[in-house]
């Protein structure tokens, strides 16, 4: 395999390498956009980047961005959070066309729900925003934040627009979408659909101890339907009205984890989300004001017909419903050189499960932020205030809890040759306890406090070369308290969820990006993410796994990828994902350790006509393509090698 | 430039390094003056092992099991028993019964404890005149014949069923019925020559572990519902029938000692006077060394209790060994829940 590896890396390294020495003299390398600007605490991934890849959901595409573990439970259809820096995905805001998607009943979102053919742009960030854009007030306070803007949202100037995408897979994935835009100066219609099918039942090795045997992973079926809608009214060019509606649903086989020797696997899970969003956006050069509300709707419905009770089974079901309504703005002065910025916010959450809750929880949330951006000479200055207060209506008591986050960042705004582009920022957030911490039958914690948060970071970023090689260097320390842990109290079966936790945080990005113009028609350009992550729990001295690293953090992720466009008809795509190994608890044993990986994926894209009205590529990806075994949860096998065919058609 | 091109190659034709996982300790070839443990692992894990204390060498060797037989314990070991020239090890989660030589740990046969592509989830065994009784959480006793190794009849009980005690030819077993709405309350009788069900006795919710006087009483671990319904210790004549609690506090298990009886909570371990029905010393044993105690088991041979530390049930466990008398002997570290053990001689 390394023959093989070293073999393809070297093809395609080596021809950018070798023909530059002649041609770097004429070659005109040079930057194109700030989009180029590498920045490892606010990360994009373009929607080229996206199409190239070909990532099964919104989950699968976060392995790209360096400080993310994912947690990946197999392939397409496996659920999928993320932690970033050690901090976990229920500090992340998850925005869709600058609404937040939610869930209150655990806090974070599984991103395998959320699909990528539409996405243009994706963005990361852990510091600041760029204030380009008003994102809602809760955002603006949460530790993280993923942004991901979609097609169909994007104004549009062409009268008509049409999306169409058709992808055959391995193990019977079927995949089509298809969306309509029509777009004039006053107003954005636009209208999409998808629907997948993937039968799942791919093979895998299996190793028990001396032996190896080859299973088939079974139950692992999906179905699953996404439509939407957005509708926006411009007004001069000072107002726009907008609305959307986006709704997917579907049917999966929860595999669950390989057991030896026990092949039973009949768990279903059924699941509707519909997300509802309004906005009134008013700007003028100086000011900007957003008035939005955002309404999502969530249904999931649990079945295990193999559990040994004695009414045949489970037949669990959650209702979770989050409507957040807010005020945000912007004022510029001074020239513009201090920006102003603020807003309020109202969100309210129920969440409805009969069997597994003796009531139906509620939480108003209010939320309130105050910030500042100073542009002096050479270094931007932000700083941020926010605060929020909590009421959790419960049976018979109406707790209240009032938390307050801060936010501190320098940067300079030009490159120097010493000191590339640096910036450093404090951060201080929370994250509420979802209602199954709080209220989960006997094992859920009325008096849960806020998990508290604090980041730091250092770092810079530098161009090198005309330009064509880019750097960002960032060393951050990160360190939980109150980490909400659920642990066992009187036996097994009675455990409790509590405050006690602390976790510290060491960690250091590195993001490379190497561009090669080599001809009019030619461009090559590799990219490489390596992370340290050293996340340890310090929360008791005499425990077992005192400064031991977390289960399932590895110590150094390296992502790496080079394509290679030609004559924007051909495009080649060699990407390669590295863990190391990982513990699978918390106490760093032998026993406990699952072991690293090494996975590559390429692909070939072709594109008959460069003609930009109508487009239509071709594109033939292989992914895992030497059959490694291997696992990001221990006993969830990932797939083998398996292949994907995609065929697109753009109108313009 | 060309220095740039060939770090990026480097640094993008880095892999990861994969370690062998290596285990501690050498399995004897034969059992001999030690313990065997059975450590019970965590679900979804398939961590469940065996570890052998060799007492002469102090030294604890990991996993027996899979250097034994060459491969994995499974998921969820919950039952370790001897009987005869046979190990039985009842593993839960994978729904098996190994059956392994008592002598050198070989495995003699793995049976499949699964029905109509249906785990029934084994949880403990018991014998009785040749013949093994497996309660299964699918609401049957397995009878399994001990010499072919077959499984002879399914005898339907109550929800749930774990905890069994055999007295002359009656089997009592618990019905927990732990993974209902609504918790069983119920002994099933068994005669263990028709092996038919011949009776139920109403205990309390949710019983667990069975212990007698003399044959002819018994005392039973109610354990309620781990909330509202506190466990207790129920006293069953059999004779009269007639039930009484005698112990009304939260109790997380029992374990008999001769004539007495060890109560342990989260916190204290207690001694019992099966003769009064009193408690003797309620910290009989201190726990301020012991973390999370999961389980108590006296081995009459030695006359010694061990105590059975989870640390917590997500890290490697202890077993604290004391005397009869509750003095501290020795700790040992071993795997993930232990939760029994076989002494040799």
């Amino acid at each position: 395999m390394i023959k093989n590896t070293l073999f393809l890396f070297s093809f395609l390294v080596a021809l950018p390498v070798f023909s530059q020495e002649k041609q770097l003299p004429e070659a005109r390398i040079e930057l194109q956009n700030d989009s180029m600007l590498l920045l490892g605490d606010n990360q994009r991934i373009t929607s080229k980047s996206i199409l190239l890849s070909s990532p099964e959901d919104v989950g699968g595409l976060m392995q790209k961005i360096a400080g993310i573990t994912l947690k990946n439970y197999g392939g397409i259809g496996g659920m999928k959070t993320i932690a970033y820096r050690g901090i976990s995905g229920t500090n992340t805001a998850v925005l869709l066309d600058g609404f937040m998607l939610q869930n209150n009943m655990v806090g974070q979102l599984d991103l395998s729900n959320l699909q990528v053919d539409n996405l243009q742009n994706v963005q990361f960030a852990s510091s600041g925003v760029t204030l380009d854009e008003l994102v809602p007030v809760s955002a603006l306070m949460q530790g993280n934040i993923l942004s991901m803007n979609t097609f169909e949202n994007k104004q549009s100037n062409d009268t008509l627009e049409f999306r169409w995408t058709s992808k055959i897979g391995s193990f019977g994935l079927v995949d089509n979408y298809a969306s309509v835009k029509r777009g004039v100066t006053t107003s954005l219609l636009s209208i999409y659909g998808k629907i997948r099918r993937f039968t799942g039942d791919y093979q895998y090795d299996l190793v028990n101890g001396s032996n190896t045997s080859t299973q088939l992973r079974k139950n692992n079926g999906l179905q699953e339907g996404f439509a939407g809608l957005n509708y926006t009214k411009y007004f001069k060019e000072h107002l726009k009205i907008h609305t959307s509606i986006h709704f997917n649903q579907s049917k999966r086989g929860l595999p669950g984890a390989v057991i030896l020797y026990n092949e039973t696997a009949n768990q279903l899970l059924n699941q509707q989300n519909t997300y509802w969003n309004s906005e009134l956006e008013w700007k003028k050069s100086k000011s900007k004001i957003r008035i939005y509300n955002s309404l999502n709707y969530g249904y999931l419905n649990y079945i295990d017909s193999s559990y040994l009770n004695n009414v045949g089974g489970l037949n669990n079901w959650y209702f979770n419903t989050v409507n957040q309504t807010g005020v945000s703005g912007l004022r510029k002065l001074k020239d513009s050189t201090l920006v102003l910025y603020g807003g309020v916010e109202y969100t309210y959450s129920i969440l409805n499960a009969p069997n597994q809750f003796l009531f139906s929880p509620k939480r108003n949330h209010f939320q309130s932020v105050v910030g500042l951006k100073y542009k002096m000479d050479k270094v931007n200055v932000t700083l941020q205030y926010g605060n929020h207060v909590v009421q959790n209506r419960q049976q018979n008591s109406n707790p209240i809890t009032s938390v307050s986050t801060s936010f501190l960042q320098l940067e300079k705004n030009e490159y120097s040759t010493a000191l590339g582009l640096p910036r450093v920022w404090f951060k201080q957030t929370f994250r509420m306890p979802s209602f199954s911490e709080l209220y989960y039958n006997s094992f859920g914690n009325k008096t849960l406090k806020p998990e508290l948060t604090m980041q730091f970071n250092v770092g810079t970023s530098y161009r090198f070369f005309k330009n064509s090689l880019h750097l960002s260097i960032d060393g951050y320390y990160n360190r939980v308290e109150k980490k909400i842990l659920a642990i066992p109290t009187k036996n097994l079966f009675v455990w409790s969820i509590q405050n006690i936790g602390k976790v510290a945080v060491y960690g250091v990005d590195v993001l490379l990006k190497k561009i090669w113009k080599l001809h009019s028609n030619l461009e090559v350009s590799a990219s490489m993410n390596y992370s340290f992550q050293k996340i340890i729990d310090i929360s008791d001295v005499k425990s077992s796994t005192y400064k031991n690293q977390l289960a399932y953090f590895p110590l150094h992720t390296l992502q790496s990828e080079i394509s290679l466009w030609m004559f924007n008809k051909i495009g080649l795509y060699v990407s390669n994902s590295n863990l190391t190994s990982r513990f699978v608890l918390n106490e760093n044993i032998p026993s406990n350790e699952l072991q690293g990986f090494s996975i590559y994926d390429a692909a070939l894209s072709y594109r008959p006509s460069t003609e930009t009205k109508n487009s239509v590529r071709f594109s033939f990806t292989v992914k895992n393509c030497f059959n490694t075994p291997y696992q990001y949860i221990s006993y969830f096998v990932m797939p083998g090698r398996n292949y994907l065919i995609t065929m697109s058609y753009a109108f313009n | 430039m060309r220095l740039i091109n060939l770090i990026l190659i480097l640094l993008l034709l880095v892999g990861c390094t994969k370690k062998p996982i290596k285990l501690n300790g050498n399995s004897p070839s034969v059992f001999s003056n030690g313990f065997l443990v059975l450590n019970e692992g965590n679900k979804d894990l398939n961590n469940a092992s065996l570890s052998w204390i060799d007492l002469t060498s102090n030294q604890v060797s990991e996993d027996v099991f899979l250097s034994k037989t060459g491969r994995k314990l499974g998921d969820t070991g919950n039952d370790l028993q001897r009987y005869g020239n046979k190990l039985y090890v009842v593993v839960d989660v994978s729904s098996t019964l190994e059956v392994l030589d008592a002598k050198t740990g070989s495995s003699i046969k793995q049976i499949s404890m699964q029905l109509n592509g249906k785990a029934k989830e084994p949880r403990n065994i018991v014998f009785q005149d040749g013949k093994a009784y497996i309660s299964c959480f699918d609401g049957y006793v397995d009878v399994l014949d001990t010499s072919t190794l077959q499984i002879q009849k399914r005898i339907k009980v109550g929800d749930n069923p774990e905890h069994m005690l055999v007295i002359k030819d009656r089997l009592y077993v618990s019905n927990s019925g732990g993974l209902n709405p609504s918790l069983d309350s119920t002994l099933s009788v068994i005669d263990c020559n028709s092996n038919l069900e011949i009776s139920k006795i109403v205990v309390g919710k949710n019983p667990g572990k069975i212990v007698t006087q003399n044959d002819s009483v018994l005392y039973v671990h109610v354990r309620g519902n781990y909330s509202s319904l506190p466990s207790s210790l129920k006293k069953i004549n059999l004779g009269s029938s007639v039930i009484q609690s005698v112990v009304a506090n939260n109790i997380t298990g029992i374990e008999k000692m001769e004539e007495q009886l060890l109560l342990f909570s989260s916190d204290a371990i207690a001694l019992f006077d099966m003769q009064t029905s009193s408690i003797l010393d309620a910290s009989f044993i201190s726990t301020t060394t012991i973390k999370t105690i999961y389980r108590i088991q006296y081995v009459e041979a030695l006359k010694q209790i061990f105590v059975y530390d989870a640390n917590y049930y997500t890290n490697s466990g202890f077993i604290h060994r004391y005397t009869n008398s509750g003095q501290f002997i020795q700790k040992h570290h071993v795997g993930l829940n232990p939760n029994s053990l076989i002494y040799y001689e």
